[in-house]
């Protein structure tokens, strides 16, 4: 469980914003917190499970994909800004996501 | 049993895309026959940055990434013709399977074989015929696939041993669980989730909730998901046809005629969930409104017993190994037991 410092917030925003303005071809000064990933960038589900590989080799993350999925049907994502809050809860808490909701 | 070492993948839609990337992460030659509308520049240019990100992340080494990057994408199906197995997933409709079946066996090599990801067509009803009928079964993966550990495989009348095994093997190395399906008892998971929708619409109809009421305690005492913003993720149009063709050979298919009804109309005014921003719901949600209370012991207890029957009839087949079953059930509803 890794503590979430100023660092580690600026740079998974850094990398969610370079990634969804290349993978949809966007501008990145375009795309904001408030940016639906749906419906201003024609994203999808397989783009998050993406960015989940990512992360996880980027900071030796010890998650399930499964824990995701149930963690994300409960707390749906449709902006940048609440992707990156899921992705520094998940390098938080790694395979203890679930326990979030206890 | 054969070695499966070429795989192509038609179709670029959700299922489609899903597949495909699900399999990069195994060590087949990979090829993906698009639509022929299909911007496959766009879908290449979107490939190459995926594995050069992976690549920069450390996720694959150079050597992985340069197998990965021969990769055939194309609108063409020609990029198929050397291919071990092929997976079909493109729109549920059974001329446009059928017809693409019959252009494949004429361009795929021989000893191929022919999968279709169908969620309500069997195998038999789409199957190119002659000698490639022994050669070909149902493999209905779930979306998304990575997160869905569950594969139903429909074997029809003609389909070998040899080609059962082989897509048995194949699931096995993908490390996919797998549940065996007869044409009888196919699409299981989609027909006891078909129960329960339509029960759960019966009682909105009757007046006892809303549908975005129902939604919520199906999603408080039942799944993670509602019965309703689930048909919208799925589409209208798609719920309607698989219906249609679950439903066909139902003694008793006139339980469905309402709820089918209500889809007919949503179709008819181009409400088809999700992908045009209305269906059951306009999207986006609006905050919830005001409502009147409802009685959740009745609902739910209704919807308990819907469930229990539903699951001791469909549980009934001897034919079906009830390990797997369980597994499939709870991974498809994404929920720890069958109890409620």
């Amino acid at each position: 469980m890794a503590k979430i410092t100023d660092e580690i917030r600026k740079e998974v925003k850094e990398i969610v914003y370079s990634f969804f303005a290349e993978e949809c071809e966007a501008d990145i000064v375009q795309i904001n917190e408030n940016t639906s990933i749906i419906n201003d960038l024609d994203g999808d589900s397989l783009m998050f499970l993406e960015l989940i590989e990512i992360f996880k080799k980027k900071y030796s993350l010890d998650i399930e994909l499964k824990v995701i999925g149930k963690y994300a049907v409960k707390h749906p994502v449709s902006t940048i800004g609440q992707l990156i809050d899921m992705q520094l809860l998940i390098i938080e808490h790694e395979n203890h996501l679930l326990e979030l909701d206890h | 049993m054969s070695e499966i070492k070429k795989v192509g993948i038609i179709g670029q839609g959700k299922m489609g895309t899903s597949i495909f990337n699900y399999l990069l992460d195994f060590h087949f030659d990979l090829s993906w026959a698009c639509s022929p509308g299909a911007d496959t520049e766009k879908i290449t240019r979107q490939f190459e940055r995926r594995i050069r990100r992976s690549f920069d992340a450390g996720i694959i080494d150079h050597q992985r990434s340069e197998h990965l990057l021969k990769t055939k994408i194309s609108n063409d199906l020609t990029v198929l013709q050397s291919c071990d197995l092929i997976i079909e997933s493109v729109p549920e409709i059974p001329d446009l399977k059928r017809n693409l079946f019959l252009r494949l066996d004429e361009i795929v090599q021989p000893e191929a074989i022919f999968t279709s990801n169908a969620s309500s067509i069997n195998p038999s009803e789409i199957a190119p015929g002659g000698s490639r009928s022994g050669k070909f079964a149902g493999m209905h993966f779930f979306y998304p696939v990575p997160l869905k550990n569950i594969v139903e495989i429909t074997v029809c009348h003609d389909t070998t041993e040899e080609t059962q095994k082989t897509v048995e093997f194949f699931l096995k190395n993908i490390k996919r669980r797998y549940i065996l399906l007869n044409e009888h008892n196919s699409f299981i998971l989609n027909k006891i989730f078909l129960n329960f929708q339509n029960d759960a619409f019966l009682l909105v109809e009757s007046g006892q909730c809303s549908y975005q009421q129902m939604d919520q305690l199906v999603r408080a005492y039942f799944f993670p998901f509602g019965v309703f913003d689930f048909c919208d993720s799925v589409g209208i149009d798609t719920m309607l046809s698989s219906i249609r063709n679950y439903t066909r050979d139902y003694p008793h298919k006139n339980a469905y005629s309402q709820l089918i009804a209500t889809l007919e109309a949503l179709v008819l005014q181009g409400r088809l969930g999700l992908k045009t921003q209305e269906g059951f719901y306009k999207y986006p949600l609006d905050d919830q409104k005001e409502e009147e209370s409802v009685n959740t012991a009745e609902i739910v207890g209704h919807l308990r017993q819907s469930w229990h029957s539903t699951l001791k009839y469909f549980t009934s087949d001897p034919a079906i190994p009830m390990d797997d079953l369980n597994h499939s059930i709870m991974e498809y509803f994404n929920i720890s037991s069958l109890q409620f």
